[in-house]
């Protein structure tokens, strides 16, 4: 093996597996240590990817020519998009995984990747050299030199398991924790928390009664996430769904003094946005039901997945809430759930660039952040293989902004805010959410991925195409006219004010599609119907999405303020100690960002730019590429 | 951060001169001054020595206020000392000593507002209410120095969030479930009980501003209509430049009078006539911008005269005819008000008529909230954003969403939780040292 690698990066989960392809790509040497080979590219949880605000994160990731979107083509079982009824950008995409498909693609594909060596190790230390990551030490003392790490170790670190009273330490069900790595972080000063999260239990479908369950089939047409992947090849199944009963929320009440969360063994926080179903039924007193989705973990796989009941009671009080479910009467477990806590590295102490401000060099990605979720941690994977391999060439980080992609949203709000329960990405958390949509993270991205010099020959080839395609395609629309009275007769009912509408204005209106102006100009139809349907979103937000512009120039404004690395916040008067404490933690690098930090308020803001003018007026700006 | 004082009494030979602090070091300074701490928030009496040679300053009231609980939010000592120049100057001196620094303008209030103890429109009110010349000025800045806007505002903005708060929700967790759900015809009726409220807020406003800025009453006519009479009659002193030689009155002038509680501002203008004379042209273009800002124009026009209606302002709906110079004849003027400036005949009427009109103008049933352009300017365009809920039913949820949202960083902006740095810069200048 080779005895320096530009990029090392540790762990084979959805943010290892994204970090060392992108570090890959940008032409670093690249290797990827994880414990186990047969685990790379495994999903620890939902045997799904996707969702609303993280389909957005997957089309992001396709559009950089990451892995996620085209393994998931490649492994889906059942597509659907999310909130098919409400607007596009409020939609996203969505599928179920069969979980062997998705490690065997992801395996296939890292294997044969350039630049990319795997190997099967578990690491336990890091060390530095002149003030910058120089090597890690793995279990059996061998010493690998590198130029930068990507820890992406998910909930390895010092993971413990609950299961009712009984505590297994354990990274995952049945693979061992990451106690030295974590120990190492420590002694570099980093300050680790706790969280939690957990699992429901794993069911044998041979012993459901599904003839009692009402089917939930995916969309006729499944829509793929890769703008590579021309059509979904895997055999499509449907989920089930079914519910639990007021004599199920009367076992968990009866025995909620055994659940692990509430015997005191916990101390992590969970997310409030996914209880367990200990919690559902104490948060939720009035309802005597809720749903809870089976979906499959695989075609050739008889495990189904119950989601919507994680829990950490004990396996008698699972076994026998579980079969209060209309379907599940006879129900025997594969598995069952369990919580698990593990440390996170508090982000506030990394960079945009996911680099950590403690030790350069050292890159954090995924879960260790605090996130929770495949594609959020591929997501930031993606983002600091990128940056790794730039520290390794001495490069200038790469950047994404809150107004250029749900990642820069992600990372910008974990670096600003820290976080207080597992991470999760919504639609919600992005303010420019009208145009980060799932339909134009190419448009968004690729072209920055091409600058960057991360998009691969074959995405460069095809983006051209759809890009020269989508422009046509507006710029006709924009030229086809008509006048009140010719859209009269054709049916549209516009005002009869003497304007001439072109097609564009007129597919603005709601009650007007792009099938219908097909049928007015012919030579409308010899676009793809994903370029019709982008034209129409296009056209549909275009008064909104005119106005979110204008909002996006001025926040553009606020980050093109910098404030230098160097700045002295300790040195600034008149503000107060919490502001001036969260300044010196967070150290933003524009008067933007710094209008983000919580506890924030308008005058400190007014008083750390006047003195920012004052005392750095002359200082050029640090180099760095940012998208949006 | 510094430890600052200021004279807070007015300047000159007084009886009593209250002296404040504020800042981290104010305990020490106190303690520099009369060695303990006095009970917090009561007066106390104590020797005040100078604290480098121990020599008696004076016998003073001292303050002590610690923080969180102050104006500012910080530690606050107040001295409230006897009014000579020189005791004042030993304790000033005496804290320089002790690394204090004079108040800038508005400093206090500043600080207070950066330590959330003080709103942006409490800061607007308390600077109207320094200014304020009326009695119905007053009343409206210090419900506002009192956090009237801020509260409301603050309620509006509660509302708000707790629909966003469920619009959001059923946007990123409708599929999983346990959702409250979203009831259309609901969000709808309290949008627009929302949009009525500020509506009613703005009408309101309208008076508010016309409040604060005065009602303003523009005198028009030909020269020597004896418009400048009149206005000296109304100011009971000399102001405009009065003689009888046709024209004098070339540039504008302004009196500020208080009628029974209410701001009025008369605006004298130069007299209406064809002319050459490039300056009295000019002079005459002035008036007619004047009248484009007034609330009501008075047409003199002398009684012994046409009516002199060739004019268009004449007919202006808000131009009331007065005839002038009653006293020149024995005609009644037909229904028409008549004065006489010498006399002062018909007086009492007009000023009458005029309070009657601008009491319409001014008085709302509830005291206004809004009260400047910057208030009125934002609750319009939040305003106008919740307009799209009622004329498209079918907007889609992501678009009540980003209204709804628009809406919220309006009022955020008006109470001063978002861009403030443009206000603030007009607002603390316009302060005086120590308030
Ligand atoms: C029990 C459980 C329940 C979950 N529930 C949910 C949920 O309900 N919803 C949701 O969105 N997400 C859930 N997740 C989270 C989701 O699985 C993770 O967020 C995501 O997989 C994190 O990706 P990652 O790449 O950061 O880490 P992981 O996918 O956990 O990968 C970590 C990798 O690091 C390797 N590794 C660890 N330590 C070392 C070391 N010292 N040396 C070398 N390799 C090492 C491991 O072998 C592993 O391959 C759950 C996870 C678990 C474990």
């Amino acid at each position: 093996m080779q005895s320096h690698f530009d990029v090392v990066v540790i762990g084979g989960g959805h943010a290892g597996c994204e970090a060392a392809a992108a570090a890959a790509r940008m032409g670093a040497t690249t290797c990827l240590m994880t414990q186990s080979a047969t685990t790379i590219g495994a999903m620890s949880c939902n045997p799904a990817i996707g969702g609303l605000g993280k389909g957005q994160l997957v089309r992001e990731i396709d559009a950089l020519d990451g892995l996620m979107g085209r393994m998931a083509d490649a492994a889906g079982i059942q597509f659907r998009v999310l909130n098919r009824s409400k607007g596009p950008a409020v939609r996203g995409p969505r599928a179920q995984i069969d979980r062997k498909l998705y490690r065997n693609a992801m395996q296939r594909e890292l294997a044969n990747y350039n630049n990319l060596t795997l190997l099967e190790a578990e690491v336990v230390g890091l060390s530095e050299r002149n003030g910058s990551v120089a090597s890690v030490t793995l279990s059996n003392g061998q010493i690998v030199s590198t130029s930068a790490v990507v820890i992406t170790t998910g909930t390895f670190l010092r993971g413990m398991i609950h299961i009712g009273a009984e505590t297994i330490p354990a990274g995952r069900m049945g693979e061992g924790p990451s106690v030295g790595l974590a120990k190492s972080l420590e002694t570099f000063g980093f300050v680790l928390g706790r969280l939690k999260t957990g699992t429901p239990p794993r069911l044998d479908g041979n012993t459901i009664d599904w003839s009692a369950l009402q089917v939930q089939p995916g969309d006729d047409v499944p829509e793929p996430f890769s703008t590579l992947t021309e059509r979904i090849l895997t055999t499509q199944i449907p989920c089930h769904v079914t519910r639990t009963t007021s004599r199920g929320h009367d076992i968990i009440h009866q025995n909620m003094h055994r659940a692990a969360i509430h015997t005191g063994a916990i101390s992590g926080r969970g997310p409030r946005y996914c209880p367990s179903i200990e919690d559902k039924v104490v948060r939720f007193a009035d309802r005597d039901t809720h749903q809870v989705f089976l979906e499959p973990e695989g075609l050739d796989d008889n495990t189904i997945y119950p989601n919507g009941i994680s829990t950490s009671l004990p396996i008698d009080v699972q076994t026998a809430f579980v079969r209060t479910m209309p379907g599940l009467e006879h129900v025997r477990f594969i598995k069952p759930g369990y919580a698990i806590e593990y440390d996170f590295v508090e982000p506030r102490q990394l960079k945009l660039s996911l680099e950590t401000k403690a030790l350069p060099g050292l890159f954090l990605a995924g879960q260790i952040n605090g996130t929770t979720g495949y594609e959020e941690a591929a997501a930031q994977g993606l983002v600091a293989g990128l940056n790794a391999a730039n520290f390794a060439k001495g490069k200038a980080p790469v950047m994404f902004s809150r107004a250029a992609a749900y990642l820069g949203v992600m990372i910008d709000d974990l670096v600003t805010r820290g976080v207080s329960e597992p991470y999760r990405m919504f639609t919600s958390r992005a303010e420019y959410r009208l145009s980060l949509r799932a339909d134009n993270a190419d448009q968004r991205l690729t072209p920055f991925g091409i600058e960057t010099g991360c998009v691969g020959t074959a995405r460069q080839v095809a983006w051209q195409k759809k890009s020269a395609d989508l422009s046509d395609s507006l710029k006709r629309l924009k030229e086809l006219q008509l006048s009140p009275n010719e859209a009269g007769k054709l049916g549209f009912i516009v005002n009869k004010d003497g304007v001439r509408r072109t097609g564009f204005e007129l597919l603005a209106r709601s009650e007007i599609n792009y099938e219908m102006l097909a049928s007015v100009w012919p030579d409308l139809r010899d676009v793809s119907a994903r370029i019709a349907e982008q034209v129409e979103i296009e056209a549909k937000y275009a008064v909104y999405l005119d106005r979110q512009n204008a909002d996006v120039e001025l926040f553009k404004r606020d980050e093109a303020l910098n404030i230098p690395v160097d700045c002295d916040f300790a040195a600034i008067p008149s503000l107060s100690t919490e502001v001036r404490s969260k300044l010196l933690q967070i150290r933003p690098t524009n008067m933007g960002w710094a209008g983000r930090i919580e506890g924030m308020t308008p005058v400190a803001l007014s008083i750390l730019a006047g003195y920012v003018r004052q005392r750095h007026s002359t200082k050029p700006s640090d180099k760095a590429a940012q998208c949006g | 951060m510094d430890t600052i004082y200021a004279l807070s009494s007015g300047i000159g030979r007084v009886a009593v001169a209250v002296v404040r602090v504020t800042g981290p070091s104010s305990g020490d300074v106190l303690r520099s001054f009369t060695l303990q701490l006095p009970q917090e928030r009561v007066a106390t009496l104590r020797t005040l020595r100078d604290p480098s040679t121990g020599r008696i300053i004076d016998k003073a009231l001292v303050l002590w206020f610690p923080g969180p609980n102050s104006f500012t939010g910080e530690d606050i000592v107040e001295f409230q000392v006897h009014g000579g120049l020189a005791v004042i100057q030993a304790v000033f001196s005496s804290l320089q000593l002790l690394g204090c620094r004079p108040a800038k303008p508005g400093e206090f209030t500043q600080r207070a507002f950066a330590n959330g103890k003080i709103g942006l429109t409490e800061i607007e009110g308390l600077a109207d209410l320094i200014e304020a010349e009326t009695e119905a000025q007053r009343d409206v800045a210090i419900r506002l120095t009192l956090g009237a806007l801020q509260t409301r505002v603050l309620s509006w903005r509660t509302d708000l969030i707790a629909m966003l708060a469920l619009i959001e929700s059923n946007i990123d967790f409708v599929e999983e479930g346990d959702v409250p759900a979203l009831i259309l015809g609901d969000i709808l009726s309290r949008v627009s009980k929302l949009r009525s409220e500020f509506e009613t807020c703005l009408r309101d406003g309208e008076s508010g501003k016309k409040l604060r800025d005065g009602f303003k009453i523009a005198i028009a006519g030909a020269p020597n209509a004896g418009k400048s009479t009149l206005l000296n009659a109304f100011a009971n002193r000399d102001v405009a430049i009065v003689s009888d030689i046709p024209g004098t009155t070339r540039d504008v002038l302004e009196v500020h009078l208080d009628i029974k509680g209410l701001p009025i501002t008369f605006i004298d203008t130069a007299g209406l006539r064809e002319s050459v004379d490039p300056i009295e042209v000019e002079g005459i273009r002035r008036a007619r911008e004047q009248f484009s800002g007034a609330d009501l124009i008075l047409c003199l026009s002398p009684i012994n005269l046409d009516r002199g209606d060739s004019d268009p302002i004449f007919s202006d709906s808000r131009s009331l005819l007065v005839r002038t110079k009653a006293d020149l004849t024995k005609n009644t003027g037909h229904g028409d008000l008549v004065v006489s400036a010498k006399t002062g005949a018909g007086f009492e009427e007009l000023l009458n008529k005029i309070y009657e009109l601008a009491h319409n103008m001014l008085l709302t049933r509830e005291p206004p909230l809004l009260n400047r352009d910057r208030h009125l300017d934002c609750v319009r365009r939040a305003t106008k954003h919740l307009s799209s809920f009622t004329t498209d039913t079918t907007l889609p949820i992501e678009i009540m969403a980003e209204q709804l949202m628009r809406t919220t960083r309006e009022l955020e902006s008006l109470i001063g939780l978002v861009n403030v740095d443009d206000v603030l810069d007009d607002l603390f200048s316009r302060f005086c040292i120590g308030k």
